[in-house]
């Protein structure tokens, strides 16, 4: 379809903006707020669009090579390095959703060991650098450090096993 | 970024600003006339390259404007952006030059390369 005629010109540049705000609000909240506008009129600019000229279908070319560049780039990364969530939860989200499940079982150890660590060992942590002889982890929390990860990714493995089988049980009736 | 080699996206934006102030959309097209259509900066990578080289202090903005109810800011180079890019341009021309010479006697009947 064409976007001929003033008001879907309009319409499309702004469907367009939309888009590309839409990919600006994954970028860490500091880079946004130093860029995101001059950002936007670069984007736009730079995906070729012309009101009267242009068809939004074609645009979105650009959109979604800017997406990945989102996904795998710096504007990931905040600036101190660290991965915004955004970025990630996108890279996740283009994966086919038996990969994507499959990524989300693979990070629960991680994930469950970060809040493990965050939540119950966060006064050792805080602790123990002040202390001249360093503060030992006890046994209960050497065990859950050593069980927590694994009874954690068997149990994302036995949902997945599960929530597949019910998944084909659905398409075959 | 002051030990490490530039990039060439990094770099091309650099040759870019030795040419006077530019905003983000003409940095693009002077990139890609300089790299003759080779490279094409995405607005991701380019805004990621403008953050880090304004944290390094080799480039800063001039000035802002808006146009059509946007942000436009002019960068352009510092003057240790200035004396990174002729360090950087120098370096390259050293290796280029080595290269062709050692090409050179490499196949000395070929003359030229």
């Amino acid at each position: 379809m064409r976007w001929r005629g003033p008001r879907n010109q309009r319409l499309a540049g702004e469907i367009l903006e939309r888009r590309y705000r839409r990919l600006l609000a994954l970028y860490p909240s500091d880079y946004r707020a130093a860029y995101a506008d001059e950002m936007l009129g670069v984007a736009l600019a730079r995906s070729g669009f012309r009101a009267g000229h242009s068809r939004v279908g074609r645009h979105c070319g650009a959109w979604r090579r800017q997406a990945a560049v989102v996904a795998a780039d710096h504007g990931g990364r905040d600036r101190r390095g660290r991965v915004g969530w955004g970025a990630m939860l996108m890279a996740i989200g283009r994966c086919r959703p038996e990969v994507r499940r499959r990524v989300v079982v693979l990070l629960l150890p991680t994930a469950a060991t970060a809040a493990l660590v965050t939540w119950t060992f966060g006064g050792f942590l805080a602790s123990s650098p002040r202390f001249v002889n360093p503060v030992a982890l006890n046994e209960a929390q050497w065990t859950a450090l050593a069980l927590v990860p694994v009874a954690v990714f068997t149990g994302g493995l036995f949902w997945l096993r599960r929530y597949e089988r019910f998944l084909s049980a659905l398409s075959a009736k | 970024m002051s030990d490490q080699p530039l990039r060439e996206p990094a770099f091309l934006v650099l040759t870019a600003l030795a040419g006077g102030p530019l905003h983000g959309y003409s940095i693009v097209e002077d990139v890609l006339r300089i790299s003759d259509g080779r490279v094409k900066l995405h607005t991701g990578t380019l805004y990621a390259v403008l953050d880090r080289l304004r944290e390094a202090g080799l480039i800063e903005v001039e000035r802002e404007e808006i146009v059509d109810s946007r942000l436009r800011r002019y960068y352009r180079l510092s003057t240790a952006g200035a004396e990174r890019l002729a360090a950087e341009a120098d370096r390259m021309q050293r290796n280029a030059s080595a290269a062709t010479l050692r090409l050179r006697r490499l196949r000395p009947e070929a003359g030229t390369i």
